[in-house]
């Protein structure tokens, strides 16, 4: 049996998860990512036949922190894209059960 | 800020202002990041649309819904407070008179020292309690203050005076609990999720 969360949430209770959502997740078990970076690796894992636009992205990303599969990891700079400071985000432990079941 | 950035400005006020506030300077960096990548055209604003058309509604209905929700709790708070409230003058005001008719027997007879604190303690009571009702009812931010230091009076007070009716030490212990209970769980603050 699946460990539930502080929610009492089982990873089965999230599935079947959106495909937006999969694919956020599994571009996230590589370690953390700013929302662009998010954007690009999906894209790539797809090989470009799953194109995120910024308000799904977001959208799921909202939701999955709501829900506790994907925290954030605080906010720096990327310097291959400027010194604008970026939220990065990384997939929980129960995100990476969700992802896996 | 380009004109481009200025449209997609334009396209985020679809989205629910609670989630502008948390994502739309990061939306319009991740705008920027694909303008900088090389994208453009009627494709691209095309994809930008869609992603609003299809994003947006959801996000729409999730914030009414988490905002009807947070309402009925605030209003159930309310009510619980308007209820306490009445309920306090009322109990106050019986309190206060209770007290004043005793202090009017005990004169009849004569009025000793024990029967003139229990009678000015009875109207103290009685007062802290009608107080506590104005300010519960008038949503003062100091309005926890007051009816805690009404409750613990009136708790003190009936639990130590011997000479009452049960009638009236049920009220007056059962009373100051309540609202005892109240502050500390029926204030209808809600349990807030992040929306």
């Amino acid at each position: 049996m699946a460990k539930a969360t502080e929610t009492g949430r089982t990873p089965e209770s999230h599935l079947p998860l959106r495909p937006a959502t999969f694919q956020i997740l599994m571009a996230l078990v590589d370690g953390e990512r700013h929302g662009y970076s998010i954007m690009t690796e999906v894209s790539e894992r797809s090989e470009h036949t799953v194109r995120l636009g910024a308000g799904t992205l977001y959208g799921s990303l909202k939701r999955l922190l709501e829900d506790g599969l994907v925290e954030e990891a605080g906010e720096r700079s990327d310097a291959e894209l400027g010194d604008e400071r970026r939220r990065y985000y990384r997939i929980t432990k129960f995100g990476l059960s969700v992802a896996k079941a | 800020m380009s004109a481009a950035e200025r449209v997609f400005g334009l396209l985020l006020r679809a989205y629910p202002a609670e989630f502008r506030a948390a994502y739309s300077r990061e939306m319009m960096m991740v705008f920027r990041d694909q303008r900088r990548a090389g994208a453009g055209g009627v494709r691209f604003w095309a994809e930008c649309g869609w992603d609003v058309v299809r994003s947006a509604p959801p996000l729409r209905v999730e914030s009414w819904q988490s905002r009807w929700q947070m309402d009925n709790q605030l209003t159930e708070g309310a009510a619980m407070r308007k209820t306490m409230a009445v309920l306090s003058i009322v109990i106050g005001a019986i309190e206060t008179l209770n007290a004043l008719v005793e202090f009017r027997a005990a004169s009849a007879v004569g009025l000793d020292t024990t029967a003139l604190v229990i009678v000015t303690l009875g109207v103290l009571v009685g007062v802290l309690l009608i107080a506590s009702g104005i300010v519960l009812a008038s949503r003062s931010p100091k309005s926890q203050v007051l009816p805690l230091v009404a409750a613990i009076a009136c708790l003190a007070v009936f639990a130590l005076i011997p000479r009452m009716s049960i009638f009236s030490k049920m009220l007056g212990i059962g009373f100051p609990i309540a609202l005892l209970l109240f502050l500390r769980f029926g204030r209808g603050q809600p349990t807030r999720t992040v929306a």
